[in-house]
């Protein structure tokens, strides 16, 4: 019971201590960005607004492409984007 | 078994005291490495948890009697339910199962973490953890659920009868999640304060959670007063218990938060009172909890005297003390960017609501803590009666279910005067003709009256508001949730003022008259079963000479156990007949029995029923500020 704790107790700080040695040292600013991202979506709602006027109307290509910009300026995930990017409704 | 449970939480310890650290360097450090390592660290200390009470259950359904806890809340002949509801019957298992709750919502709020979140996703991360480091600190070192019996049993002591019923199933289940929901609030609010950030994403997810907490602390005092007034057979469901009293101070303070966050989404007001009322409610929820377990205070509910009391009063403390200290350091980034306009505007309505509530809530809690503030003051322990608590809660619980009425005509920012009256008019018309028609069929004093026009008023009022085409679906939940509140008001009202009680001993063959009822004693049936003795007082009913069939009420001896009370209902729309056994003479072959006439009970929980389907009809509606529902977390 013992050993089994001592093993149990060693893995669990392997998996836990694993990140801080493997993750690429860019990603410690991984913070700043999503801050910088999300200071820009909030900032935006024209934008935004545009986006959605594009998808009602129902035109597919302007919307692959604006998704396919955002999604490369901002390498985030598109169904992210789309909660973030709901106009305001009052 | 008691090796691995303990080692289990023993590294989940450890590990959220890792957690708690890194997730706080994390948010310092805008480090996505911290980040990832808390994030598994708190994983795996919900695995742990989750493990541990596997186990727990495991040795509850195998009757493994070499655990002191499960000698002590079960034994052989115990349901499977009522084995599993064991899990949280005592000291130690609740406080695993409250530990459990606390890892699933922190392990579920870390998973749904998104970009919009990232900013106070670690501070508040690294404060749910330090909870969960508290909690099962006092797992590990104070209240052990897999400390081992030191000699051996064949049978286990049981589960206490009166605990022995459906509602006890699931009333602390539901009330622990309410207790344990609101710590997500103040996690959220902390973490807003420290980074200063109160973006829409955050008060999406600060409304629904705090939704969450508010919808499960009502269905747990709905049923915890369900359970009273069938089990304990005194022919209530609220006794101002301090236990009881000590749920109803975070859903009261709660409610107004539930306001405060809908005031501060509309109108962008009083930000600082909103976050005051987080911290109040949690603080709360702690409080009851220390209430609870430390055996300050005696209840039927109460765990009895333990060592646990210091520590939650630590705990807490460190909570309110922190708060206001991070309230104060942050109040330059408190400044609400708009203010109430007028006094006719709905929002004064929500804010003297908040003071009401408020008021009730410092009533309550001064009458819960009573015996240990005489005993501090004098020297002995004085505690107030119901009277004292009725004193207080039938003026201000008016007051507030009045208000309800108002602000469902008032508008935002302005109301128009004319405008308001010319709607109140029907709804004020209504409640006089209301009050006298009462006072004309059953006069009982000038606070029943008030309380059946206010009923009157604030029902019509907001089945007027509802009158009108509703575009916005959040507002009509809202409606939905008053008109579910009212009729529980309702209930309240009518059982409280207008009931009638008997009090006979019955011969055999006798005949008891109880308009609109008669009842026939046929005499009382002996049960013997492998747990318990059972005496019942069999009745035959009649209403206009109809017979409704066997009505019966019973005493259930269990050993070691305090003789239980089965009581007799009969439901209708309008009323409960109540039938209380209160002994038997078995010389005289007479049985002392009560009666009583408890009118509109069954529209408490009706009215508690709409409530909560309302509030989750409100939990699944979008954010105001165009937030969508998956924004929030």
């Amino acid at each position: 019971m013992i050993l089994l704790s001592i093993l149990a107790a060693l893995a669990a700080a392997i998996y836990v201590l694993a990140p801080l040695f493997t993750e690429p040292v860019d990603l410690d600013i991984r913070f700043a960005a999503e801050r910088q991202k999300l200071h820009l979506f909030t900032h935006s709602n024209e934008f935004a607004a545009g986006i959605m006027k594009n998808r009602k109307q129902a035109h597919p290509p302007a919307q692959i492409d604006i998704d396919r910009l955002l999604q490369e300026r901002f390498d985030l995930n598109l169904k992210d984007l789309r909660n973030t990017f709901t106009p305001r409704r009052d | 078994m008691a090796e691995s449970g303990f080692t289990l939480l023993a590294m989940a310890l450890v590990l959220s005291l890792y957690a708690s650290l890194v997730f706080g360097l994390a948010g310092i450090r805008k480090s996505y490495r911290f980040y990832a390592s808390a994030r598994r660290a708190n994983q795996l200390v919900f695995a742990f948890i989750a493990l541990a009470s596997v186990l727990l259950l495991v040795a509850l359904l195998n009757r493994d009697f070499s655990l002191e806890y499960v000698a002590h809340y079960s034994n052989r002949s115990l349901d499977l339910f009522y084995t599993i509801a064991a899990f949280w019957a005592g000291q130690a298992g609740s406080l695993l199962f409250w530990t459990l709750l606390l890892a699933v919502f922190t392990w579920y709020y870390a998973r749904r973490a998104k970009p919009t979140h990232l900013l106070f996703h670690p501070p508040a991360q690294a404060v749910l953890n330090a909870f969960l480091f508290f909690f099962l600190y006092l797992l590990v070192f104070k209240s052990n659920p897999f400390k081992p019996l030191p000699f051996g049993v064949s049978d286990g002591v049981g589960l206490n009868p009166l605990l022995q019923n459906p509602a006890m199933i699931f009333h602390p289940p539901t009330l622990y999640i309410g207790f344990v929901a609101y710590s997500l609030p103040f996690a959220l609010a902390i973490a807003a304060l420290l980074q200063r950030s109160f973006s829409d994403a955050w008060l999406a997810s600060l409304r629904r959670w705090s939704l969450f907490a508010w919808m499960f602390l009502t269905i747990g005092n709905l049923l915890g007063m369900q359970w009273a007034y069938v089990e304990l057979g005194w022919g209530g469901y609220w006794g101002w218990d301090p236990v009881e009293n000590a749920s109803l101070l975070p859903w009261l303070t709660g409610t107004a938060l539930l306001h405060a966050i809908l005031l501060f989404e509309r109108r962008r007001v009083m930000q600082t009172w909103m976050l005051v009322l987080v911290v109040l409610t949690f603080a709360l929820t702690i409080f009851g909890t220390f209430v609870t377990r430390s055996g300050l205070i005696a209840s039927v509910h109460a765990f009895g005297v333990s060592t646990l009391g210091p520590a939650f009063l630590i705990f807490l403390s460190l909570i309110l003390v922190g708060s206001v200290v991070l309230l104060i350091a942050r109040r330059s980034s408190l400044q609400s960017t708009s203010s109430i306009e007028t006094w006719s505007a709905k929002e004064s309505g929500f804010l003297v609501g908040h003071i009401l509530m408020l008021a009730l809530a410092a009533g309550v809690f001064i009458g819960t803590l009573m015996p240990a503030i005489s005993e501090w003051l004098v020297g002995r322990q004085l505690t107030v009666t119901e009277d004292y608590y009725n004193r207080i809660a039938r003026p201000l619980g008016l007051a507030v279910f009045f208000l309800i009425g108002i602000c469902s005509l008032a508008l935002w920012r302005r109301t128009a005067l004319r405008r308001f009256f010319r709607n109140a008019l029907a709804p004020m018309l209504l409640a006089g003709a209301g009050a006298l028609i009462s006072y004309a069929l059953a006069p009982h004093g000038l606070w029943a009256q008030v309380g059946v026009a206010v009923f009157i008023f604030s029902f019509s009022a907001v089945l007027f508001s509802l009158r009108r085409p509703l575009a916005d679906r959040r507002r009509m939940l809202a409606h939905i949730t008053h008109i579910g509140v009212l009729l529980f008001f309702a209930g309240i009202l009518g059982s409280s003022t207008y009931y009638r009680e008997k009090t006979v001993a019955a011969h055999q063959g006798e005949e008891i008259d109880f308009p609109p009822y008669r009842l026939h004693y046929q005499g009382m049936d002996t049960i013997n079963l492998p747990d318990r003795h059972i005496e019942r007082a069999v009745f035959y009913l009649y209403r206009a000479d109809r017979s409704l069939g066997m009505f019966h009420s019973e005493k259930q001896r269990v050993a070691d156990f305090q003789p239980v009370t089965e009581v007799g209902i009969r439901s209708t729309l309008t009323h409960d007949l109540y039938l209380i056994l209160g002994s038997f003479d078995a010389s005289t072959e007479t049985a002392n029995i009560s009666l009583l006439y408890n009118p509109l009970v069954i529209w408490i929980w009706i009215g508690g029923a709409i409530m909560v389907l309302g509030t989750l009809g409100s939990f699944f509606q979008r954010h105001r500020s165009g937030q969508t529902q998956k924004e929030a977390i």
